[in-house]
């Protein structure tokens, strides 16, 4: 039976330094390599700060973060309270336009998108969202 | 708590070029923290910035928000279209950050050195 790390926390960017050590601590325990790891830390900074600015709004609140390994995936799971959040209205931001021109914001869903293998936002039926996550490979080592 | 520091040093190049080593996470937590200290500076004068981010050990969107802010702040000749940023340019990143650097496509937008000699003269 596959492990399934956990992880909770309070809504507070202070935390995102905790979550981000949650994700090194259990990806190392299974065995994930290193440039997964890389992205799996990205990914899962850019959802929780997301959730926090804005699914929170700076309101109290909780996240719940579960990681696990199905074959030779790392599947992640994040759960808010927030209010419901449709990624689809999120632009990408535009990386082409110059220094300048660009507007600020949309990265991280866009760094989500490109980064994670899929990335499926649910809500969920009690209120809330679920960001789930799956990255491939994550145990083969590039040399 | 934040998990980075900002060493604020001073070059002298073929102009002045003021060194930010920042040390730590650059993060949503964070950034706010680097954009405060390089506006402190451009208000004191400052038109030349180098960031040296050989400490940085991550760096998610908001650091990339950080770096625009200060390149925007920098553009005091207000350049339209595609350039590279000639006020702000980053030494030695490394690792995962540099390779966001590039997921971003950051590295149209900005001059990435790797020594910091040949930075400070490319101002």
């Amino acid at each position: 039976m596959s492990q399934v790390f956990e992880f909770s926390t309070v809504a507070e960017l202070e935390n995102l330094k905790k979550v981000r050590s949650f994700i090194n601590n259990s990806g190392n325990t299974l065995g994930v390599n290193g440039e997964t790891l890389g992205d799996l830390c990205l990914v899962v900074d850019e959802a929780v700060t997301n959730i926090i600015l804005h699914g929170y709004e700076g309101q109290d609140g909780t996240i719940d973060i579960q990681l696990s390994r199905e074959g030779d995936s790392v599947v992640i799971s994040i759960c808010d309270k927030a209010k419901s959040f449709d990624a689809k209205k999120v632009d990408s931001p535009h990386l082409d336009t110059s220094l300048a021109d660009r507007e600020f914001g949309g990265m991280g869903v866009f760094l989500i998108r490109k980064i994670a293998d899929e990335a499926e936002f649910l809500a969920l039926p009690g209120g809330g969202n679920e960001l789930r996550l799956l990255k491939r490979n994550a145990f083969s080592h590039k040399h | 708590m934040g998990g980075m520091s900002i060493l604020v040093g001073q070059e002298q190049g073929n102009v002045p070029v003021t060194v930010l080593k920042i040390e730590g996470d650059l993060d949503a937590s964070t950034y706010k923290d680097l954009q405060d200290k390089a506006s402190e500076i451009i208000d004191s004068g400052t038109s030349n910035i180098l960031l040296d981010m050989g400490d940085v050990k991550y760096m998610g969107s908001a650091g990339f928000r950080a770096i625009h802010a200060i390149a925007n702040m920098l553009n005091k000749e207000q350049k339209q279209g595609m350039y590279k940023s000639e006020h702000v340019k980053l030494l030695n990143p490394k690792g995962e950050v540099a390779r966001v650097i590039k997921t971003l496509g950051f590295d149209s937008f900005l001059e990435i050195h790797e020594d910091r000699t040949t930075a400070i003269a490319s101002f």
